[in-house]
């Protein structure tokens, strides 16, 4: 690492960049990335690729920045997290003594699916605190909503800003404070209808025929079979580690089939749940199976209890409008 | 599917390696070809038992998932052969 009094000695150092237009993206990426290089750290740009390429235009050409695609590692935050993980650890196993990444959560995911994208940045300051990263996390506030830009605000330590500038965040919240929290769950659009099953107390494998037997949706079979997975791994965690009454509920179309389990418990105790690694001894596994392998996976908590919503099939817009 | 069994805990799977089974040199096949579904704690007893003898456990299997939790959970030992 280079000694920079304004960063974080050891560890993650997580910024925030706010940028309103383009210049205002590369004045903060550009001074970044360079000094990345200029110490031979990797150095990573993750934007989407018209952003990408304003960048890779405004870097000098032999710098060599690796580029990453935006669409294959960011589907899924926890295979994020995953793919992440196994890039740096085989960094600083070959040496590295930092790591710089560049990079933006896409459009898509922030309008489809911000849920688990705003878990992914709270768990990240813990999943990536082993390695000798800076990462800086771009928002366009142009076009973001506001809600995403409160979670941002909770979730990154460090804010950065033009001219090299990188400060603390007095807004960050603790990640296991931020996880506990309430977590908004808007409803999928097919959950406005009755839903086509609806099991009290079910057993993993009454779960899992009563998804199979879905004749409503024209999804790939794989992705079924991932979704029948995922449904035995979650209401097996709510009955062996849940409280009774547990519910499950399926709603199905041509393209989507949604099913939420919820029991009266409080959900897993460890916060970061589903996103992180599960340890093969101390169990917790059937939730990041889950989040590995569904279009998507809500967790909520209210006064009735605990409730998994797993979503199989395309995302959908649910962008609000604030 | 009434004629398929399922792999939970104290599933066939499980019960399978829990007697332990003779294993030709090399590797020990396992036919779970009339199997529904095989959870991830089977998978994790049979990368287990393939880890204590010290050999390669062949899982034959018309099921995609095992090869998926296979794969996210980076077990080695156990290797799915697809059955049609």
């Amino acid at each position: 690492m280079t000694a920079d009094p304004q960063l974080a000695p050891k560890g993650y150092d997580h910024a925030a960049v706010h940028y309103r237009s383009d210049a205002e993206l590369l004045a903060v990426a550009v001074p970044f990335l360079e000094a990345g290089l200029t110490a031979g750290e990797p150095t990573f740009v993750s934007l989407e690729p018209d952003h990408a390429e304003l960048v890779r235009r405004a870097l000098t050409p032999s710098a060599g920045a690796q580029y990453l695609a935006t669409d294959d590692l960011y589907v899924r935050p926890a295979a994020a997290i995953k793919s992440y993980r196994e890039m740096m650890a085989g960094l600083v196993a070959g040496g590295a003594a930092g790591i710089r990444i560049f990079g933006e959560i896409p459009r898509k995911a922030i309008d489809t699916s911000w849920d688990w994208w705003a878990r992914y940045e709270a768990t990240v300051n813990h999943a990536y605190d082993e390695f000798p990263l800076r990462s800086m996390c771009a928002y366009d506030t142009r076009t973001t909503p506001r809600h995403v830009l409160d979670d941002v605000a909770r979730t990154h330590p460090f804010v950065a800003t033009p001219g090299g500038g990188h400060h603390s965040n007095t807004g960050y919240v603790d990640p296991p404070a931020f996880l506990a929290g309430p977590r908004p769950m808007t409803l999928h659009p097919i959950q406005h209808t009755a839903p086509l099953v609806e099991l009290a107390d079910p057993q993993p494998s009454a779960a899992r025929h009563a998804v199979l037997g879905i004749a409503k949706t024209d999804l790939p079979a794989a992705e079924v079979d991932d979704l029948v997975l995922a449904v035995s791994e979650i209401v097996d965690n709510s009955v062996r580690h849940g409280r009774p009454p547990v519910t499950m509920r399926v709603w199905a179309d041509a393209d989507h089939v949604v099913v939420t389990v919820h029991d009266a418990g409080e959900g897993p105790g460890d916060p970061f749940a589903g996103l992180l690694p599960a340890d093969r001894q101390v169990g917790g596994r059937g939730l990041w199976i889950a989040h590995q392998i569904c279009s998507q996976v809500t967790l909520h908590r209210d006064e009735t209890g605990f409730t998994a919503r797993l979503t199989a099939g395309k995302a959908w817009l649910h962008r609000t409008t604030d | 599917m009434p004629t398929q069994r399922d792999s939970e805990p104290s599933s066939p799977v499980r019960s399978h390696v829990c007697r332990g089974f003779r294993r030709p040199a090399g590797f020990a096949p396992i036919d779970a070809a009339g199997f529904a579904f095989i959870d991830h704690r089977s998978l994790f007893d049979v990368a287990d038992y393939a880890e204590r003898h010290e050999t390669t456990v062949v899982l034959r299997t018309r099921l995609t998932t095992p090869g998926r939790l296979l794969e996210l959970f980076g077990l080695t030992g156990v290797r799915v052969e697809g059955v049609s």
